[in-house]
């Protein structure tokens, strides 16, 4: 008898393990599935963007109400509309508005054709014109009658252009300002802000009607400026729409009509060779996986060719991400901490030091580093951080001054956005932003030849160092 | 031992199924409780290929990564969220699904009630301040003995001197009875100052103008279709009934809507009981169709038109049009503005709502009233009978009354009409319409 509840026990138990692994094999299919999922999503939509994230669904929101505020307006337009609604269009929307509102021209949404332009730039492929362009914002006045009043503008400037590209071919130079494109003015600052200065001064009626007749012609042939970096950065499709656009580019004061065309530019992520049989010249185009993998077999190469030292290119360098930057600056530099980033926690910064991902190997050469106003954001860090942390010079002109640092995110349907969330300083606080980087050597020429010994005064400059160096040594 | 064996068999024969059974079980506990992926779901969202953004769960994630890690000093987060609700909004391309925050939503609260709470008076802009051109009726500024010509030269002690007028007008309006200081300056007069309370104020929706004594022909403005606009009508066509008026004018310019159920009452008094004045059209078909209301005619039988412009949007595209289709009166004037869609405001949380954009209308006769925008350009809102332009400058007051060309155009086929009626012939009259109507 007993012997039977025994035998009965057993074989429920048996059945309950035969559920529970029913249940679990499910469970570990799913999460599979997550994981794969993932991977899936990215190279559906865009070439694997090597620093991306996912906003983190972890963080708390310090208002949750506002939440609920905004999913109820979202639940109530979708069901009470008069037609369907286009739900990602007004996702996008509103990220859109929200990092638009943060009046940071590096903070921005990127639709799910912005964000695979944005992967591809990084990936050395560059559509449209062929510039890296920016926003950059500036206070000046606006003089109405006898009297001023602030103005506020935010300029289309092209950071740099990238090598063999359309707008290289047509001549454009960073630091341009693009001000209308196919004579349509690129929106710049509020063509009425002279109609509410007027206002404000209560001038006769006539005088206001004339000033918004004049905004109002302004407006009517106007670009805004994403549209504007929108026409800029495409390569059409169709051959019929590949003629040139016409830019009016401002130019140290002076107005230039130039043709550019839109082409795709793939750019080499690394050119290097050895100079003169002891100067190793590198120069890479971008930093990102790629140069930074090549960076160091060419670094190899040139080490067992008998390199005396090193001179890195960082001309016109403006695309780039932190993480191959780090593991580039790694093989130069001599100490773990390369440079140190101020943030925002709460109402408060703080400043948290900026380390390499892994202890330097460095190559223990004099190292020269070539600027100019086209090296931009991570770019500029790496010329800092060399100059901080190895026997460094940086030779050439001032540079950008960006120093933003910007987390790229992505999200699930292909958008995705970026975020200014620090600022790069110097090992020793130096900030840069705005300001540029002041080369140790200036040299204003610009090169006839760059890369070349004999056509680019910046290298020979930076070659005479280091046979300094060599003779020091 | 038979019995036995037949156990283990069974035993065996439950395990697969259990095995299933747990899968199942499982699966079923994560598609309700979201404790786990779902395969089934994840298989499903597969099948689509393109995931969709959750709004929310974008937003929130955006919002939190900007609230914790974004290097500027972030907008106030309420802000930060009002502008991307219309961001969100901006993607239906309807200018009127919008969101209202607390601000908007308590001036559109004002508007529709046609009262706000100030000192009742009409403001222009004036060197040093701001002039009164007249105070309203019962006013507290009229109360208060401020005379047209008077200019505001400060408020509560605050100089208007830099103040643009829309700015100026804000400074004197607040809540109700609270106390306004302002600063006169009346001719050579030393300045004084008035304390006044501001109380609510009844804003101008009806005036009536005799345009030609001699015919007898009123003009009716109604400037918006407030609550009070019909009863403001009502008084209006009483005085014009005692007065022995013989011609109406109804003047639907400049008028921006209001109430629909305004609307109706107002063409109830123009077009008896039970006619069709609106048919609702939602996204699921016909929803409503709105009729006069009965009792309400006002049993004027003379010769009338209605006057439109640019803008007159909404409700005022709603009567006129009624009126056109039902016969009643011609459009004069120049193409509407074209806003033929039912808003429907719903409150939200802290004091917002939100205005969407629920049905279109359509006229008696099925006309859409809402404008398209084609190649950039607005095309629709109604067509006048009669198209007369004004000069571009043309502004709706009484000083600029001599380049009215579409008033001058009403009075010209409201004469024409009474001149056929006097010799006692329907036929004429409708002779009249006709000529109106080519």
């Amino acid at each position: 008898m007993r012997a039977k509840w025994l035998r009965g026990g057993i074989s429920l138990l048996a059945l309950a393990l035969v559920f529970a692994s029913g249940w679990l094999t499910r469970n570990l299919l799913a999460n599979r599935s997550v994981q794969s999922g993932a991977v899936v999503v990215q190279r559906d939509f865009a070439p694997a963007l090597a620093d991306a994230r996912t906003p983190a669904s972890n963080l708390d929101v310090s208002e949750p109400s506002m939440v609920t505020l905004y999913d109820r307006v979202f639940r109530l337009v979708r069901d009470e509309y008069v037609e369907p609604v286009p739900t990602d269009k007004m996702t996008h929307g509103s990220l859109e508005a929200m990092l638009a509102a943060l009046d940071d021209p590096r903070s921005q949404f990127l639709r799910p054709e912005q964000r695979e332009q944005f992967a591809r730039a990084l990936n050395g492929e560059i559509q449209g014109i062929g510039a890296v362009l920016t926003v950059v914002k500036r206070k000046t006045t606006l003089r109405v009658g006898d009297e001023t009043a602030p103005l506020e503008q935010n300029l289309l400037q092209v950071v740099a252009v990238a090598p063999n590209s359309p707008a290289e071919k047509a001549g454009l130079k960073s630091g341009d300002f693009i001000d209308a494109i196919a004579g349509q003015w690129v929106i710049s600052e509020d063509p009425f802000a002279e109609i509410a200065q007027l206002q404000r001064m209560h001038s006769p009626r006539e005088q206001i009607r004339q000033a918004s007749e004049r905004a109002r012609k302004r407006l009517e042939s106007s670009i805004s400026l994403s549209e504007a970096i929108r026409r800029l950065s495409q390569t059409p499709t169709d051959a019929k729409d590949a003629k040139p656009l016409k830019l009016t580019v401002k130019r140290a004061g002076q107005t230039l009509e130039v043709e550019v065309a839109c082409a795709t530019t793939r750019v080499r992520p690394l050119e290097y060779r050895l100079l003169e049989g002891r100067w190793g010249y590198l120069r890479p185009n971008l930093l990102n996986a790629a140069a930074s993998r090549e960076f160091a077999n060419a670094l190899r190469t040139l080490k067992q060719g008998g390199a005396k030292g090193l001179v890195i290119d960082l001309r016109g360098v403006a695309v780039g991400q932190q993480e191959p930057a780090l593991q580039m600056l790694s093989l130069i530099a001599t100490k773990r901490q390369v440079a140190q980033v101020e943030y925002r926690a709460g109402n408060r910064y703080k400043v948290r030091p900026l380390n390499l991902p892994k202890p330097p190997q460095p190559a223990n050469l004099p190292v020269a580093v070539l600027t100019d106003r086209g090296t931009y954001n991570v770019a500029e860090l790496t010329a800092l951080a060399i100059r901080q942390t190895a026997n460094a010079r940086i030779f050439g002109m001032p540079t950008f001054g960006d120093a933003s640092q910007t987390n790229l995110y992505q999200l699930k349907d292909g958008s995705g956005f970026t975020l200014t969330v620090g600022r790069y300083m110097g090992l020793d606080g130096a900030k840069f932003h705005q300001k540029g980087i002041q080369p140790d050597v200036r040299v204003a020429a610009e090169p006839r030849m760059r890369g070349q010994l004999g056509g680019d005064p910046a290298l020979e400059r930076a070659i005479s160092w280091l046979q300094s160096q060599e003779k020091r040594s | 031992m038979r019995e036995r064996g037949r156990a283990w068999v069974y035993t065996l024969l439950l395990m697969p199924l259990l095995f299933v059974g747990g899968f199942v079980v499982s699966e079923a506990y994560a598609v309700l409780t979201y404790s786990s992926p779902s395969l089934l779901r994840d298989s499903l969202r597969n099948l689509t290929r393109r995931e969709t953004l959750e709004p929310t769960d974008a937003f929130r994630s955006a919002l939190a990564e900007v609230e914790a890690h974004f290097y500027g000093k972030p907008p106030a987060i309420d802000k930060l969220t009002y502008t991307s609700i219309d961001g969100m909004l901006g993607a239906l391309e309807d200018p009127y699904t919008r969101f209202m925050d607390p601000d908007a939503f308590r001036r559109m609260q004002e508007d529709t009630t046609g009262s706000f709470t100030g000192i009742g008076a009409l403001l222009e802009d004036a060197p040093g301040g701001a002039r009164i051109v007249r105070p309203l009726p019962n006013s507290p500024a009229q109360k208060a003995g401020l005379q047209p010509g008077d200019i505001i030269i400060a408020v509560d002690g605050k100089s208007l001197e830099r103040v643009a007028l829309d700015e100026a007008v804000r400074m004197i309006r607040g809540p109700r009875f609270t106390e306004v200081k302002l600063t006169i300056r009346r001719g050579d007069q030393e300045p004084f100052t008035v304390t006044i309370k501001r109380d609510l104020v009844e804003s101008p929706t009806v005036d009536v103008y005799l345009e030609d004594d001699a015919n007898k022909i009123y003009r009716i403005w109604l400037q918006n279709f407030s609550e009070k606009a019909p009863a403001l009508l009502d008084r209006a066509l009483r005085q014009i009934k005692q007065e022995g008026g013989r011609a109406i004018i109804l003047d639907l310019r400049a008028n921006p809507g209001g109430l629909l159920d305004s609307a109706i009452e107002v063409t109830s008094r123009f077009i008896p009981g039970d006619k069709v004045v609106v048919s609702v059209v939602g996204r699921q078909g016909l929803l409503d169709r709105k009729s006069t209301l009965r009792g309400r005619y006002a049993n004027l039988d003379v010769p009338m038109v209605v006057l439109i412009n640019g803008g007159s949007a909404s409700a005022s595209e709603i009567v006129a049009g009624a009126l056109r289709d039902h016969k009643i009166a011609p459009l004069i004037g120049e193409d509407s503005f074209g806003k033929g869609l039912v808003q429907t405001v719903i409150p939200t949380s802290q004091n917002t709502a939100v205005a969407i954009t629920t049905a279109k209308y359509l006229t008696p006769n099925g006309t859409d009233l809402n404008a398209k925008i084609v190649d950039g350009k607005r095309v629709g809102g109604l067509k006048p009978d009669i198209e007369v332009k004004n000069p571009e400058d043309w502004r709706m007051t009484e000083e600029d009354k001599a380049r009215d060309k579409q008033l001058q155009k009403a009075l010209e086929v409201l004469r024409e009409k009474l001149n056929a009626s006097q010799e006692g012939n329907g036929i004429l009259r409708a002779q009249g319409e006709a000529e109106v109507n080519r």
